[in-house]
């Protein structure tokens, strides 16, 4: 940013868990139509969102978090990436998380062009993306596993109630309850520091729901 | 723009309007008239995958790599005015892996009468309306009608069948746009396709020339506003009068 003051860190929080945020978010739905199209009934978002919150939600936390320690302490960045692709097993949601990440990332060089580690990336996930942002503006680690959870599981009631329509009071207690949920284990994913600590928390039924979701001839979200 | 090499890259040219008025038969249209001595790239955006993007392939007028698909969410109005990112993504893409081209022609996702392009996506943008829709649609104005770089009034060949009188659209057209250009087109009317190949030759030659400014149509045109009082039973509102091009208005934001 030019000029001598800077955006406090929790203001740069506020921008990037904001859904007007310009990246493109808006074509996504945090795997919700790709359950939604498996035929997971709508009555049953919230329990889809506590389980996208202790697993998906989790790992993109986590490899955040390592991704912004590996800026801060030199690490490469490369090792976070790979760890993150081998923990999310599914190709449609790798392919998803990348296409997020390619926008977060074209908007970031614009606000954070003195930040090498971001011009370097190419075509990185969601979460090293937003790791590379939290390392460039101060972004504490536990406001960074807040953020990536709360960001991912907002755009699914986004979505939520657009494909299932209610009142949307409802879906915002559903994106707080599912955030809540994981408010225990803030601390110790706050606390990965290389990238074999992020942890190995698979959903096989959304991974699979994922998949069959890219291939399917008609849907509103990318996924 | 933010680029200073703005015309050393292809001309990005939208194309807008309601949905079923023509919008990817036009741009069928356009390869097919342009496609042997211009260097084209197409983006698709859908409101359901890639259904635009799989016509245009099929048709067979360019082939199938040089045209991709943006899926918008749901917000086809949104991804190419105000958070265009995966549009300029696409279109970088596309003019990376087949440089150099000469035109990127964007096809916005079939919506409502209020949605046109952010003039940081497109350099020029051309907005369809259909004899189909009623002759009547034209004069009720709109950002697109209003002030889109071209108006096209498509499907001309069918308006014996829909009881609509051509000339009188377009002249109610041509009184909405303050002068800007009309086109009466229907792909199996040779002049009117010859029109619009000039049409977007002269805008590409703008566009190198540096001589072409992108223009934002606004969120709002000059409208009517129907008055029983008044002595001509309404009467022309601009906002551009009084607020500039910057002005919103509550109606052009009501579908969203």
């Amino acid at each position: 940013m030019d000029g001598g003051t800077l955006p406090a860190a929790g203001t740069v929080a506020l921008l990037l868990a904001d859904a007007r945020l310009p990246s493109g978010g808006h074509a996504h739905s945090s795997g919700l139509e790709p359950a939604l199209q498996g035929g997971m009934p709508a009555a049953q978002a919230a329990g889809f969102l506590l389980a996208r919150a202790r697993t998906t939600g989790l790992v993109d936390a986590a490899t955040a978090v390592a991704a912004r320690a590996a800026v801060l302490e030199g690490g490469p960045l490369g090792d976070v990436e790979r760890a993150w692709a081998a923990r999310t097993p599914s190709a449609a949601m790798r392919d998803a998380s990348r296409e997020l990440g390619r926008g977060l990332l074209r908007l970031a060089k614009r606000l954070w062009p003195e930040s090498a580690a971001l011009a370097a990336l190419v075509t990185p996930p969601r979460p090293v993306v937003l790791g590379a942002i939290a390392a460039a503006t101060g972004l504490p680690a536990e406001e960074l596993v807040r953020l990536s959870v709360y960001d991912d599981l907002a755009s699914a009631v986004a979505a939520l109630l657009k494909l299932e329509p209610r009142d949307p009071a409802d879906g915002a207690l559903l994106v707080l309850a599912a955030c809540a949920s994981i408010e225990a284990r803030v601390p110790e994913i706050a606390a990965v520091r290389s990238p074999h600590q992020i942890p190995a928390l698979s959903a096989p039924q959304a991974e699979a729901w994922a998949e069959q979701h890219a291939i399917a001839p008609r849907r509103l979200f990318r996924g | 723009m933010a680029e200073d090499t703005v015309s050393q890259r292809a001309l990005r040219l939208g194309v807008a309007g309601p949905v079923g008025t023509g919008k990817s038969s036009l741009i069928a249209t356009i390869c097919r008239a342009l496609a042997e001595e211009l260097r084209l790239g197409v983006i698709t955006n859908d409101i359901y995958t890639d259904e635009d993007a799989r016509f245009l392939r099929s048709a067979g007028v360019l082939e199938p790599e040089r045209i991709r698909a943006v899926e918008t969410g749901a917000c086809p109005h949104t991804a190419i005015r105000d958070d265009i990112t995966a549009n300029l993504l696409a279109a970088e893409d596309l003019e990376r892996d087949f440089a150099p081209l000469d035109v990127v022609l964007i096809e916005s996702g079939g919506d409502n009468l209020t949605a046109t392009f952010s003039p940081a996506l497109v350099d020029a943008q051309i907005f369809v309306l259909d004899v189909a829709g009623g002759g009547d649609v034209a004069r009720k104005g709109g950002p697109g009608i209003g002030r889109a770089d071209l108006l096209v009034v498509n499907k001309t060949d069918l308006a014996p069948y829909v009881g609509v009188d051509v000339p009188q659209m377009v002249a109610d057209a041509t009184a909405a746009r303050d002068g800007r250009p009309v086109l009466a087109l229907s792909r199996t009317d040779a002049p009117s396709v010859a029109a619009l190949r000039a049409w977007v030759l002269e805008v590409l030659a703008a566009h190198r020339g540096g001589t072409h400014v992108p223009q934002d149509p606004g969120p709002m045109a000059p409208h009517f506003h129907a008055d029983d009082e008044h002595p001509d039973g309404g009467y022309v509102h601009s906002h551009a009068d009084a607020h500039a091009d910057a002005h919103s208005h509550a109606e052009a934001g009501a579908d969203h």
